[in-house]
């Protein structure tokens, strides 16, 4: 109670404000936690000065509406945007595995194995944002986070459009050194090549370890990135130094695009298939109306406003991008509803020994997991406490068998069973010498439970009696397949179907018993 | 000397082609359209993907069926659940325990945490017949009736059988009752809310053989896979406080220093199976559920009821108010449910803005609303 009086709670809807996360180039950025479901986010503050005006109904505020409906595995989702007059607050994902800078710090130098990884998650964000018209502008290793399963999210896609023109090259001079030759020059327009440089500058920091370009002096940095010489350290391959000098071109029109940087050799090793998903097979020239209304909802515009943006062709309509942006999430929805299914069928209750393996590592342990039974055997007898210093033997699990492993002689196994089926009044045919049927009367039912006991060798000196159940449609296949080899049967007649039968038959359960009392029996 | 085996159990496989096809009496028509594609002019019809496994290679598994909603969308999830059988929901493996009545109960208990599984059919030799469940409310019931006090050993805990301690308590022993896995998934639904049980065993019919065991978490699992793809009643975008539904009043709850004694015998007392936990003020601070109770079993600490439920509750790996899943009364039945599947609870505590206790939703609340009440007021 204490601790908590002295600070008040701040709620953001209804998260609660924790601590702050760090400071970005467009403000800070604080942790939240769900009042209820403890579900943690990421709530970036942005001050309103800095901001262009998001009052005003028209583009912004529609690019902001399409931001949240950004949905990629490697993109931090943005799940809410609230303003007061003073501030912008937009609830994010929150991933727990810090930046990639400090990955970078902390491990020096990556494998290309391991950079090549990274790279191509990084490359199918950007892919999918590129897809619909966002460009990130900001892509240094600080936007770069990962997550708890060592993958990379990219942060704060889009809010470069948000700053005032001229705004965002001021802030984002603190840290330059990703910044295209063509933004530090100061032309205004920047376009999907700008991320494609710092893309090149992070793929150098990944795999050296060092940045391309980098002086304390700003000017001179300036100056040896609009040079575009940078050095090149003997350990990396070849294949990778022309990747990285494709991306390094300090003429946009010459530099790599995307789609040449996902058919380079380098980067298609290794590459899941996740990550650049077949495009869509739908036809393109059918509107589908349920989306179309979904705008219409989002946007608060007619039908006619969305259908004449998807027709008039302009790829940075914010509807139209809109309405693709709901397509494809449509899609990956109906690609995570199959693994749901999938999981849905999966076995629902592991042995105890497969709680920890089996479950994904996308799914949280079930809340009401079955703790593991202490000190008991097999049996389920508790085992003797083991004093001080002995160690506890590590309890065996037991072995799936139904049946009776031996070490006697084939013949006397099979004198024995035979003794044991008369003790117990069953009746049985002889197939071969270690092959027998058995049957009993079940005096309730007042049908016949079946069961087939056949002796196998199982090495050198052992042998194992196997015991299977004789079901109606085992047995019928079986009659066909020995019609004329019968030898010597105890009851000289084929054994009737039973058509007279009464009662509710329980098949498992009755041939368990019978074996039950067979092995009981032979124990005797 | 080898005893006779008492204790049964089965790794099953769900074979794989549904044994017989759909024998339903509901009226279909299935054309293979897309949903979409239907457009305005069937409003009244209600789409849903007949053959479960999306994913399933199977050429007929695309199927769709169209039926008739007699312009009543409150119908839909009823009528789905009668539309779909046991079967479907069965998963492709999995694990049943039997116990023949002859086990001793002790051991019986000891074999559920071992299996790591909550309930087992029941099997009488004499009988040659299922005649019951073993669940953790058996266990809950006898250590209510036979404790002492941590001194002294509950010896019918150790020598009952079975059979002994379901003789004795006759009286309010349940009828068995069980499901086919060709019956559809609405008779599943009501035999489940209409017998108070919260364990369904199905068995093949034609064989006697017991395959799995429903729950209700299972079944709202699968409504909830399909729920995207059925038209949304609009009771689903309503509020708890506005359907009044779950417990809204009255609900009862314990404190941690509540004896663990005290809090079985509200279960039994009240019919409930889970106890919220809050602090003087009401707040909610966790969460005592009868699952909890089989942990005395794995841990062999039942001969100490008089521990508190703070002290009960430290074996679990989550404690404290994080793991209680709650909801508020103010949120939608859509939101309500969405959360109660994905968080694999059997109830959600409803809190109100100072996460003071108000009510609790479960399940049963759930599909009793949602299945059972839009088909029998039709």
């Amino acid at each position: 109670m204490a601790e908590k009086s002295n600070q008040p709670q701040v709620k953001i809807g209804h998260y609660i404000l924790g601590e702050t996360l760090g400071a970005g180039t467009f403000g800070k950025v604080k942790i939240a936690k769900h009042q209820l479901t403890g579900h943690k986010v990421a709530v970036k503050i942005l001050n309103r000065q800095k901001l262009k005006s998001l009052d005003v109904v028209g583009k912004i505020k529609r690019e902001i509406q399409n931001l949240k409906l950004f949905r990629h595995p490697h993109i931090i989702k943005l799940y809410q945007v609230m303003s007061t007059p003073t501030d912008i607050f937009m609830v994010m994902e929150f991933v727990a595995g810090g930046e990639l800078f400090d990955y970078i710090v902390k491990h020096g130098r990556l494998k290309e194995v391991e950079a090549r990884r990274f790279f191509q998650q990084i490359i199918s964000g950007i892919n999918y944002c590129h897809k619909h018209m966002v460009v990130h502008r900001d892509l240094k290793p600080e936007n770069l986070l990962l997550d708890s399963f060592g993958s990379v999210k990219i942060a704060d896609f889009g809010l470069s459009n948000m700053m005032h023109d001229g705004e965002f090259l001021r802030t984002s001079c603190g840290s330059p050194n990703y910044a295209a030759p063509e933004v530090i020059s100061g032309k205004l327009y920047a376009g999907p090549e700008v991320d494609i440089w710092s893309c090149g500058v992070i793929l150098y920091a990944l795999l050296c370890g060092t940045l391309p370009f980098d002086d304390e002096h700003v000017p001179t940095l300036f100056r040896k990135i609009k040079s575009g010489i940078f050095a090149i350290p003997d350990y990396l391959s070849k294949e990778v130094v022309s990747f990285l000098c494709h991306m390094l071109q300090v003429d946009p029109l010459k530099r790599a695009t995307i789609s040449s940087i996902i058919e380079h050799e380098w980067f298609k090793k290794d590459l899941p298939a996740y990550l650049f998903p077949s495009p869509n097979d739908q036809d393109a020239s059918i509107v589908d109306v349920d989306v179309v209304r979904e705008v219409c909802d989002k946007f608060s515009v007619s039908e006619d406003d969305v259908h004449r943006a998807i027709l008039s062709g302009d790829p940075h309509d914010q509807l139209a991008i809109a309405y693709n942006l709901i397509i494809d999430n449509q899609r990956m929805a109906d690609e995570t509803s199959k693994i749901d299914f999938h999981e849905f069928y999966l076995a629902s209750s592991p042995p105890p020994e497969s709680f920890l393996t089996a479950s994904s590592p996308h799914r949280p342990a079930h809340p009401e997991r079955m703790g593991e039974m202490k000190d008991i055997n097999q049996t389920l007898d508790p085992v003797p406490s083991v004093g001080p210093g002995k160690t506890q033997p590590v309890p065996k699990k037991a072995k799936w068998h139904l049946g009776i492993r031996s070490q006697s002689k084939p013949q006397d196994i099979m004198h024995e069973v035979f003794r044991a089926m008369k003790s117990l009044n069953y009746e049985w045919k002889i197939i071969n010498t270690y092959h027998v049927r058995a049957r009993k009367r079940n005096s309730i039912t007042n049908r016949f439970t079946k069961m087939s006991l056949q002796l196998y060798q199982v090495d050198q000196k052992s042998f194992l009696l196997d015991f299977k159940s004789l079901t109606h449609d085992a047995e019928n296949n079986f009659n066909n397949e020995i019609d004329g080899h019968l030898t010597q049967s105890k009851s000289d007649d084929r054994m009737e179907i039973d058509g007279d039968s009464e009662g509710q038959c329980h098949q498992t359960l009755e041939f368990f018993e019978m074996c039950a009392n067979l092995i009981t029996a032979l124990a005797h | 000397m080898v005893s006779k085996l008492p204790l049964f159990i089965m790794s099953l496989l769900r074979p794989k082609v549904s044994p017989r096809p759909h024998p339903s009496s509901e009226p279909k028509s299935a054309p293979p359209t897309m949903a979409q594609s239907l457009g305005n002019e069937h409003t009244h019809a209600m789409i849903y993907k007949s053959n479960l496994m999306k994913l399933s290679q199977d050429s007929d598994s695309d199927k769709m069926e169209i039926e008739d909603l007699e312009d009543n969308i409150d119908l839909a999830f009823g009528k789905f659940m009668r539309a779909h059988k046991c079967y479907d929901l069965i998963p492709t493996s999995a694990k049943l325990v039997i116990f023949d009545t002859q086990l001793n109960v002790k051991k019986a208990f000891f074999a559920l945490v071992y299996n790591g599984v909550r309930a087992a059919p029941l099997w009488d030799s004499k009988q040659q017949d299922y005649v019951g469940m073993l669940t953790i409310t058996d266990f809950i019931n006898i250590l209510k009736m036979y404790y002492k006090s941590p001194l002294v050993k509950i010896d019918e805990l150790e020598d009952h059988k079975i059979d002994t301690w379901r003789d004795l308590f006759k009286t309010q022993q349940k009828k068995f009752v069980c499901i086919d896995p060709d019956e559809s998934l609405f008779d599943a639904v009501k035999r489940l809310l209409e017998s108070h049980v919260h364990r369904l065993p199905v068995i093949e019919k034609a064989t006697g053989n017991a395959i799995y065991i429903l729950t209700h978490k299972r079944i709202l699992r699968y409504l909830y896979l399909y729920m995207k793809d059925l038209p949304s009643p609009g009771f689903m975008s309503q509020t708890l406080e506005e359907l009044n539904i779950g417990t809204l009043k009255n609900v009862i709850t314990a404190t941690k220093e509540t004896p663990l004694i005290k809090a079985l015998n509200l279960f039994v007392q009240h019919r409930i199976s889970a106890l919220p936990v809050t602090d003087n003020q009401g707040k909610i601070v966790d969460i005592y559920a009868k699952f909890d109770v089989i942990n005395l079993a794995a841990e062999k600490t039942y001969n100490n009821l008089d521990i508190t439920i703070e002290q009960a509750l430290l074996h679990r790996d989550q404690q404290g108010v994080e793991s209680v899943a709650r909801c508020m009364a103010t949120e939608t039945l859509k939101s309500v449910i969405e959360r109660i599947v994905k968080a694999e609870v059997h109830r959600l505590v409803i809190v109100n803005e100072k996460d003071t206790v108000t009510g609790v939703i479960s399940l049963s609340d759930i599909l009793k609303y949602i299945v059972l009440r839009p088909m029998e007021t039709h």
